[in-house]
């Protein structure tokens, strides 16, 4: 323990940080929880798409991949054992490939470190909320694999992708939009306080669901990240964009869904629907678990929001 | 629960000359004999007390879940939407949730009241409910497949949830079909391991694209929330027509009541009455569940508290219960509304939050 903290005082006074070379890496996780490495990971596995991709793109060295349903895997990791995923991982299987770092998102998985505690293996979580913690994870997944070179660079290339896509947007125009998840059958508004509520802000929208929530302040679940709004509330907002974030096939489910507002009394009364202004993105690039390829999320965002 | 629960209090309520007489294939009711009852009962009043207190509990209810809302409308505004001719955005929703959501919830309380009614009296079995011959769960797992797997056709929703419910039902039957009939007990025993099975196929898609549970979940825990006239229109067909069917069947199910023997040796053909009987209350769930989602309790809790209020007798328990369920549901939605406001949670919570503890208090008073 006093070599570490020795180490660590040294490391300090040499860079002024505790990332270093040769010392012990020590930083706090997206969920605040402490993540300490001997020395840089070699073997990493992540449980989710995200997680796989920023290593891929930092250079790093993979040991397994983790189960991606539907969504076609990189070919650098096929042949690679399969890991699970966040809610099922495989532990007799990621016992076997030895990893020295996993990464995985935390948000909605709340016992994930508990359950891999077995492995004793460093855990890194992710909780992205917004593009500032998706470049922050960036940021901290090069740390622990000693790329901080790859993810500066990443991050600035990252942010200057962001900041073209963000030239697109009109001047002055702020239309106002909803982003759902779900269906006509079921669905939830995404709260402002998320990675796509993030998103939707940085693509010049004006969501609705922020006038919604403000009547209801402190109000218990304003802190949910899918809220169950009523569509009387909808109805007086009236967006002029529905955005619906859906895991089936972009195209299809937009068309489905066009026909299916376009017959409901309630729905077919709001401008977004009269204008057909109600298309479907895909999940991957707007959930949480956000890999380096945002800024294309932003510039769909941006086609979608701003009608072009 | 006092002797108006079990068969006895039938034969007690009968005395009256309600069953005069076997007809054939099965056994008359003469019309003249239900005042006569009405006359004779010390109840009289309060059934009496407990069908009109029950209709203006609904009437108020209806009228509160038209004025309050989300959205928040003064009562001026309301009563213009409803019949002045301006389109405003109060009128919209009014007219296009309000009314239609209320309607829904009259006719989802009454069907799945009117459901348990039946199956319980089938199935001499006061835990019977609509869940209890895979309705809920054969709808559940359709849907689940649908808005994870296809969820370009989440439209094909209520019809297909409907063939769900209906589907297992009828598998359960088969399975429990034996040296041609079918048995409560065989019912019950097929219902809880078909139940556990599509369960375990739901927990099983749902665990393998957890991801996209989230768009499932407003459906289980079965909500009215966007439901609007088209939805009216088909749920009322079956609730109104199996509801009406249904109350045709008081004098079958007080045979039932009276046991397999008496009412086998009163002319009742068992096994067509069950199956007829369950085919009701399989259709008059399914249709709830293909429009609300995995609505419970009201099933469950209905039949009970109104045999509390009313006695055990069909020809007053099935009107008792088509008031007193369509009270509780447009109730329990309008506290869905409100309580967190503008959140909304699921009628179907809301429901079991209030159906659970007043459950169990009925089995402490029982026992």
């Amino acid at each position: 323990m006093r070599t570490v903290l020795l180490s660590l005082l040294f490391c300090s006074l040499l860079n002024g940080v505790t990332r270093a070379n040769s010392c012990p890496l020590i930083l706090d996780d997206g969920v605040g929880r402490q993540v300490m490495l001997a020395q840089p990971a070699q073997r990493v596995i992540a449980l989710s798409r995200g997680g796989l991709e920023i290593v891929l793109a930092l250079g790093g060295n993979v040991a397994g991949h983790p189960s991606l349903r539907g969504i076609a895997l990189p070919e650098a990791v096929r042949s690679l054992p399969m890991v699970g995923d966040v809610v099922t991982p495989n532990l007799e299987v990621l016992m076997q490939t030895a990893p020295d770092l996993i990464i995985a998102p935390a948000q909605a998985h709340g016992d994930v470190a508990e359950r891999l505690k077995v492995l004793q293996t460093p855990l890194y979580l992710s909780r992205v909320k917004s593009v500032t913690h998706a470049l922050r994870t960036i940021r901290d997944i090069g740390a622990l694999l000693n790329a901080d070179p790859q993810a500066a660079t990443l991050c600035a290339s990252l942010e200057r992708q962001l900041a073209e896509a963000r030239m697109t947007i009109p001047l002055g125009s702020q239309p106002r939009t909803v982003l759902l998840f779900g269906t006509s059958q079921s669905f939830f508004v995404i709260a402002p306080h998320t990675f796509a509520g993030d998103l939707l802000r940085l693509a010049g929208g004006e969501n609705v669901a922020t006038a919604i929530m403000r009547r209801q302040t402190g109000a218990p679940g304003t802190e949910m990240e899918y809220l169950p709004l009523s569509l009387e509330d909808l109805l007086q907002v009236d967006p002029e964009v529905i955005a619906v974030v859906s895991h089936g096939d972009p195209e299809l489910v937009t068309a489905a869904l066009n026909n299916e507002l376009g017959i409901h009394p309630a729905w077919r009364t709001l401008s977004a629907v009269q204008q057909g202004r109600v298309r479907v993105l895909p999940a991957e690039l707007l959930s949480s678990d956000a890999g380096p390829e945002f800024p294309k999320a932003l510039r769909l965002l941006i086609e979608v929001v701003h009608g072009r | 629960m006092d002797d108006r629960v079990n068969t006895p209090a039938l034969a007690s309520e009968g005395r009256g000359g309600a069953i005069e007489s076997p007809g054939p294939g099965g056994v008359r009711a003469t019309s003249a004999s239900v005042p006569r009852v009405l006359s004779r009962d010390p109840r009289q009043w309060r059934r009496l007390l407990t069908m009109s207190g029950g209709v203006v509990a609904l009437l108020t209810v209806g009228a509160f879940s038209l004025c309050w809302g989300s959205a928040s409308l003064s009562s001026q505004e309301v009563w213009s939407s409803l019949f002045g001719v301006e389109e405003t955005v109060a009128t919209h929703i009014v007219w296009t949730l309000r009314l239609p959501r209320l309607l829904l919830g009259i006719l989802v309380g009454m069907s799945l009241a009117l459901s348990g009614v039946l199956l319980q009296a089938v199935m001499q079995n006061p835990l019977a409910d609509p869940g209890i011959i895979g309705v809920s769960a054969g709808a559940g797992l359709v849907a689940v497949i649908l808005l994870i797997l296809f969820p370009h056709v989440s439209g094909w929703l209520p019809a297909a949830a409907a063939f769900g419910g209906l589907g297992a039902a009828l598998c359960i039957y088969a399975l429990a079909w034996r040296d041609g009939g079918v048995s409560p007990l065989r019912v019950i025993l097929a219902g809880v391991a078909v139940n556990t099975f599509l369960a375990s196929l739901m927990g099983l898609l749902m665990l393998l694209y957890s991801e996209r549970v989230p768009a499932v979940l407003g459906w289980m825990a079965g909500s009215l929330n966007g439901r609007s006239w088209p939805h009216v229109q088909l749920l009322w067909p079956y609730a109104c027509g199996a509801g009406a069917l249904t109350c045709c069947t008081a004098r079958f199910l007080n045979l039932l009541l009276l046991g397999e023997e008496r009412a086998a040796a009163l002319g009742l053909r068992l096994t067509r009455v069950r199956l007829t009987l369950s085919a009701l209350a399989a259709i008059l769930a399914a249709g709830v569940v293909s429009i609300g989602g995995l609505i419970g309790f009201v099933g469950l809790v209905i039949p009970h508290f109104c045999r509390l209020l009313v006695g055990a007798d069909h020809r007053f328990l099935l009107p008792a219960a088509v008031i007193i369920g369509a009270t509780l549901v447009v109730s329990a939605d309008l506290v869905a509304r409100l309580v967190f406001a503008p959140l909304e949670l699921p009628v179907g919570a809301v429901l079991a939050l209030l159906g659970a503890p007043y459950f169990l208090w009925l089995l402490r008073k029982e026992g």
